[in-house]
């Protein structure tokens, strides 16, 4: 199988993750925070250990302040919700996935916050930020943005943004789902208040897990009631982080394999990891761009302004059809809506969906010159 | 130079403090024991080493202790 579907879950995980998986039933077998036998207090310093390690990813200070999570939805719905309680505008890109809108369609319905949606400019940063600055008012609590678009691989100016947000005093989460692990974040330095990330897909760990990153903790609260391993004859839920955000037992192996992905990234680096992919996509793109019968809709995917994830579809075809195309031929990609009815509206291709094709970690050149020419192969027929 | 135990409300300020302690060269290891530690969690920093130094170097990592004891 030819797998380019890893902006869904990264795969095959490395070697190093699924042993670390395999160890933790050996050696980290014990409920961390909970007891005080040695495999329990062991098992309590392998999650700090990646606690630590994830926070230092994300140049997060306070590794208290990072918090495992069962995906990164998870994560943005903690802190949409817990922000959102109290009423307030938004504002987010027309490029988020479902897991920022519906939170936010959740709470504007249940009458307690409103929200606006800034358009984004492909390769146009400035005029990208100049969008989100004409929507602040007020109220305004919070900006929402996604690294990259997970369906068009647009990225959005963070950095800028972030100085946008210090600017007028809102707040700023940003959506590492797509960039985590290739593009590198420091929270302290640019300011970012909240940092959501999958743990399986750039970070190369396995599926179940979830980070999210918190420079501003005291304005979390808890969306899950239960045991902490801390002030267990007490009815209240404790406060501090991360045990407050982590009630019942953690997901210790997907925290070991999650642990052994943050390792390979860091040796190798966000940028080095993130320079490759682009070469691959790059290449992808511009064969698929010499195809007449195929469709793309982004422009040429340039590291600064692109993530490996290029959408297309075969002739007339939908993005189901052409996906089940290449499934027939070995190649797995992902067809239809991608769980972003927004990016799609905003791209116009909410009637057939796109193809999308998104590199990752494990693909080789090679496997992209295969996948060209399997695509070459389809497109003459249609 | 005396042991002491050093009582923390959760079990990553506990090891946080471990690790803390360790990179500044004190011998230091967590344990529980809800008896000497009533608070939150039972878990307990066992240090040996000056108390002020210590004291010093996990209040500046931003660890709150909810009690020092000298170990017996």
């Amino acid at each position: 199988m030819l797998y380019f579907d890893n902006a869904a879950t990264s795969y095959p995980k490395p070697v190093t993750v699924k042993k670390a998986v395999e160890e933790s039933f050996y050696s980290f077998g014990a409920n961390p925070g909970r007891s005080g036998h040695k495999m329990g207090i062991e098992t309590s310093r392998k999650v700090f250990d990646c606690r630590k390690k994830a926070a230092d990813l994300f140049g997060l200070s306070e590794c208290e302040n990072l918090v495992f999570t069962k995906n990164c939805t998870e994560a943005l719905n903690i802190v949409l919700m817990s922000i959102g309680a109290e009423g307030g505008h938004f504002i987010i890109s027309d490029l988020e996935h479902n897991s920022v809108l519906r939170p936010l369609f959740e709470l504007e319905k249940r009458g307690i916050t409103n929200f606006s949606i800034a358009e984004v400019f492909e390769n146009e940063p400035e005029k990208t930020v100049e969008s989100f600055r004409k929507l602040i008012k007020n109220d305004t609590k919070m900006i929402v943005a996604t690294g990259s678009s997970n369906v068009f691989g647009i990225k959005l100016p963070v950095a800028e943004l972030a100085k946008l947000c210090r600017e007028y005093g809102i707040l700023f989460l940003v959506d590492m789902a797509q960039t985590a692990g290739t593009m590198k974040m420091d929270m302290e330095k640019t300011g970012v208040d909240f940092v959501c990330a999958p743990g399986h897909k750039g970070l190369l760990g396995p599926m179940g897990t979830g980070i999210l990153a918190a420079r501003k903790p005291e304005l979390l609260k808890p969306h899950l009631f239960g045991g902490t391993g801390t002030y267990s004859l007490f009815p209240e839920q404790p406060e501090g982080l991360p045990e407050m955000l982590e009630s019942g037992t953690l997901n210790v192996p997907g925290i070991c394999g999650l642990y052994a992905g943050i390792c390979r990234v860091s040796e190798e680096g966000e940028k080095n990891i993130g320079k490759r992919e682009a070469e691959m996509a790059k290449l992808l793109y511009s064969e698929l761009f010499s195809m007449k019968e195929i469709k793309l809709f982004t422009s040429f995917p340039e590291e600064a302004t692109h993530s490996p994830v290029i959408s297309f579809v075969i002739g007339d075809l939908s993005g189901e059809e052409t996906s089940a195309l290449l499934s027939e031929k070995g190649v797995a990609a992902r067809g239809g809506f991608h769980c972003a009815a927004l990016a799609h509206r905003k791209m116009g291709t909410e009637n057939r969906g796109t193809c999308r094709l998104s590199i990752g970690y494990m693909n080789t050149p090679e496997q992209v010159l295969k996948l060209i020419g399997i695509i070459h192969g389809l497109s003459k027929k249609y | 130079m005396k042991e002491y135990f050093f009582l923390l409300s959760s079990i990553t300020s506990a090891m946080k403090g471990e690790d803390i302690l360790r990179k500044n060269g004190f011998k230091a290891n967590v344990f529980r024991d809800t008896k000497i530690n009533p608070y939150g969690c039972g878990y307990v920093i066992k240090v040996f080493g000056e108390i002020e130094k210590i004291t010093l170097i996990l209040n500046r990592a931003g660890i709150r202790v909810n009690e020092i004891r000298e170990s017996r």
